[in-house]
């Protein structure tokens, strides 16, 4: 990120915010929605988000930390619309019928959807471990930073969120969706 | 039956599935709102420094203090007020929970959100709004500086804290200025935190 954009925004440059926000609010709006699982929220949430990290950049005392403190913002706002939202809405989309499934048939439609299922029993925090480390790719200690609680926090969370995806998919006794349509 | 890495190949998989640009309207509205929206400043905590100060500087800003600190103290006695003295008057009875707020403060250094929340009350009072415990612990975590304690003094219920704070590891703390000493109250009724700051 560059940082003289960030300055340049701490000191009220709009027109130097308007330029950090265009840079980040594809990827913060990805993260939003794939820890909300909802258009509107993740829409929501990434508006508050970019408009909390205007509001507090000034606060921010290094400008280099700016990507891992404007995700911390992120998850904050993710939290204030999964509480905002507790009806969640179906969020339904069609799904192709002739999808191509995987040799071992683990990649299918009917995996999506009790993935899908699974996430959304999950808390917003261990949602967020879970998108931050198999969506960015990041390593569990700058998650750890970025979120502000101790590595075995996020480990444990990691874990207990990865098992109970897991146990989402192994629920699922019903025969693949060709065999049904069959 | 599905395998760690199964399962992880799926996820990552299904994660990557989902909009990956942000409407220009979404933007818009933000960059809409920039004029009415007021960029904030260090919050709470006195932002200069107090090794930035000149000497009749810092001997105001300590007089300063120890008047809050009086006056937090007399109000907190309620009724005690009118004795012969102004200063806080020490705990009249009962333990003292002062391993409660040290516990309190170990939490919020290491950035534990259980250990924070074993000791606060299931409603806290945060900046006069009151708060779930955990979404206070989390309010807490994420905006606080690390600090070490310099002392703990009773009144009453409550108990002032004198602190230092530190760098936290982002460097995104808000509450409490790096390098500066400051005072805060911390309320425990019942063995657990029920008000702060």
């Amino acid at each position: 990120m560059d940082t003289d954009l960030v300055t340049r925004a701490q000191r009220g440059d709009e027109e130097a915010f308007a330029s950090l926000a265009v840079a980040v609010g594809d990827r913060l709006h990805a993260v939003a929605h794939r820890i909300l699982r909802d258009i509107d929220l993740a829409e929501d949430a990434t508006q508050q988000a970019l408009l909390a990290i205007w509001q507090d950049l000034p606060q921010l005392r290094d400008p280099a930390r700016f990507d891992a403190w404007s995700y911390r913002l992120l998850v904050r706002a993710c939290y204030a619309e999964g509480r905002k939202s507790r009806q969640w809405s179906p969020n339904m989309r069609l799904l192709p019928s002739d999808e191509p499934m995987q040799a071992d048939g683990s990649d299918s439609i009917v995996d999506r959807d009790q993935l899908e299922r699974g996430f959304r029993r999950l808390s917003i925090d261990h949602r967020a471990v879970v998108v931050l480390h198999h969506y960015l790719d990041w390593p569990l200690d700058r998650i750890a930073e970025t979120l502000g609680v101790p590595a075995g926090t996020v480990r444990s969370r990691l874990h207990h969120a990865m098992r109970g995806l897991r146990a989402a998919l192994d629920a699922d006794a019903r025969p693949p969706a060709r065999e049904v349509a069959q | 039956m599905s395998s760690d890495r199964d399962t992880t190949r799926i996820v990552r998989s299904w994660l990557l599935d989902g909009p990956t640009e942000l409407p220009d309207r979404v933007l818009d509205a933000v960059l809409d709102q920039l004029p009415s929206t007021h960029q904030g400043r260090a919050t709470w905590w006195p932002a200069r420094r107090l090794s930035h100060m000149n000497t009749p500087m810092r001997f105001a800003l300590g007089a300063v203090a120890i008047v809050i600190a009086v006056v937090l103290g007399i109000n907190l006695l309620g009724s005690n007020i009118g004795g012969p003295s102004p200063t806080p008057t020490p705990a009249p009875s009962g333990a003292s929970e002062e391993p409660v707020v040290r516990a309190w403060i170990d939490a919020v250094n290491e950035r534990d959100q259980e250990a924070a929340t074993a000791v606060m009350s299931d409603r806290v009072v945060v900046s006069d709004t009151t708060l779930e415990r955990e979404e206070a612990a989390r309010t807490i975590l994420e905006t606080w500086c690390p600090m070490d304690v310099l002392s703990v003094q009773r009144v009453g219920d409550s108990y002032i804290v004198e602190a230092a704070f530190v760098e936290d590891d982002l460097g995104t703390c808000t509450a409490g200025v790096p390098g500066t000493t400051g005072m805060f109250v911390v309320e425990v009724v019942d063995g657990k935190v029920s008000r702060l700051p």
